[in-house]
């Protein structure tokens, strides 16, 4: 015969391994909000290629542009991604973020350095088309906010590996490296324009 | 079958029972909003837990500590006392606005943070006043109406002083540019943040809804 307490102890360990998680006092969805918003930029290589451009140019450009350029495309991207979120419609967005990535490839890889204000007039032209892609991909019954603060935080990250690589401009075999980086954001671009029309 | 041996055969039956009750639970969904370690604990949870408060007590942090010491001290004893103020007012008339305090509250510190302008003390005082007077009212408004919601309330506004504190005190001795710039940086992710949080909030249509 089985020993009563024995019983008892496998009762006890089925019941207390069995249980299923006790989701109280857990906000549904808000850890995954702020995840999947980190994800969303790095999800598209089209995008990936844009951002780390901007830092790349960033850092050939030097100051002010090297500051100016991280902060301003933030702010920027998010009136683009609210224009999507409240259903504002732009043309030819694909297009836009394609020749985001021709433009800037081209600009790295001709340094070309025009004024401070231009520069940042035209990041900001790219920046729109960027943020309204997001902005009408955005994925229904997340946490707004913390979606949007890991979503911005991925594309500030992403300017922050382009400047990171971009600091080699300070060495001749590392502006030739940085012209190269161009030449390949802009043959990125070009696929993916050809993509965008196809 | 004895008395005896009955009783250990309904006492076994209840065990078994137990247990299969045991293997068949349910996943718990209620919905709690206390801690289990008291009202003031749970307030502290809540600012924490909160990106809402939490976000723009950081802008306010930047801007102040990026200002200097004497808008940190100022901002350190007004933040908290309007927070206490605003959760009061909002406790006693229990209208909620939550989100557009929110929005408001993000784009206003993140912004000037951001922008890193030279504003005066009392420009830096107004703005903290205006933030924690709404952010407190927004957290007022959901406070239970016993004796526990003035203790949540202290406990929010605790971890508001605390939070601004630890972080002004880590941005105020940074004096070179690159960190200077990395906490502008930080201040336009928490205003875009807040312009994309408007944006979720005119398309899940609750501008209808307040």
């Amino acid at each position: 015969m089985i020993p009563q307490r024995l019983v008892q102890f496998f009762i006890f360990i089925a019941a207390a391994t069995w249980c299923c998680t006790a989701n109280a006092h857990v906000e549904s969805g808000e850890a995954a909000g702020f995840l999947s918003g980190l994800e969303h930029p790095i999800s598209g290589l089209d995008h990936v290629l844009a951002m780390v451009a901007v830092g790349l140019w960033g850092a050939q450009l030097g100051a002010p542009a090297i500051w100016l350029l991280p902060i301003t495309f933030p702010l920027v991207m998010a009136v683009g991604g609210f224009l999507g979120l409240v259903a504002v419609p732009i043309p030819a967005v694909e297009i836009g973020i394609a020749a985001s990535s021709i433009a800037l490839g081209a600009a790295i890889l001709f340094q070309l350095r025009p004024t401070v204000t231009a520069a940042l007039l035209a990041v900001c032209a790219f920046a729109i088309f960027h943020g309204h892609a997001h902005g009408t991909e955005l994925p229904p019954g997340e946490s707004g906010l913390l979606y949007s603060l890991g979503f911005v935080a991925a594309t500030g990250l992403l300017h922050a590996f382009g400047i990171g690589i971009g600091v080699v401009h300070r060495w001749d075999w590392g502006r030739r490296a940085l012209q190269g980086a161009g030449a390949a954001v802009f043959a990125g671009g070009l696929f993916f324009l050809w993509q965008a029309v196809a | 079958m004895t008395g005896k041996a009955s009783a250990h055969h309904r006492c076994l039956t209840l065990r078994l029972a137990f247990g299969a009750s045991g293997l068949c639970v349910e996943e718990a969904e209620a919905h709690l909003v206390t801690t289990g370690v008291g009202p003031v604990y749970d307030g502290v949870a809540h600012f924490v837990l909160t990106p809402e408060s939490f976000l723009p007590v950081i802008g306010l942090a930047i801007l102040a500590g990026l200002r200097g010491s004497a808008h940190g001290r100022w901002v350190l004893l007004i933040l908290p006392a309007l927070w206490f103020i605003g959760g009061v007012c909002g406790a006693i008339t229990g209208r909620l606005l939550g989100e557009p305090i929110a929005i408001i509250s993000l784009l206003a510190t993140g912004g000037f943070a951001a922008a890193d302008l030279p504003l005066p003390l009392w420009a830096t005082a107004l703005l903290a006043a205006l933030t924690g007077f709404a952010l407190g009212y927004a957290d007022g408004s959901i406070l239970p109406l016993d004796g526990t919601g003035a203790r949540i309330l202290l406990g929010m506004v605790g971890a508001v002083f605390v939070t601004f504190a630890l972080t002004v005190m880590l941005i105020l001795p940074l004096r070179s540019r690159a960190a200077r710039i990395a906490m502008r940086v930080l201040g336009s992710w928490i205003a875009a943040s807040g312009l994309l949080l408007f944006g979720w909030w005119l398309r899940s249509g609750s501008p209808f809804n307040i």
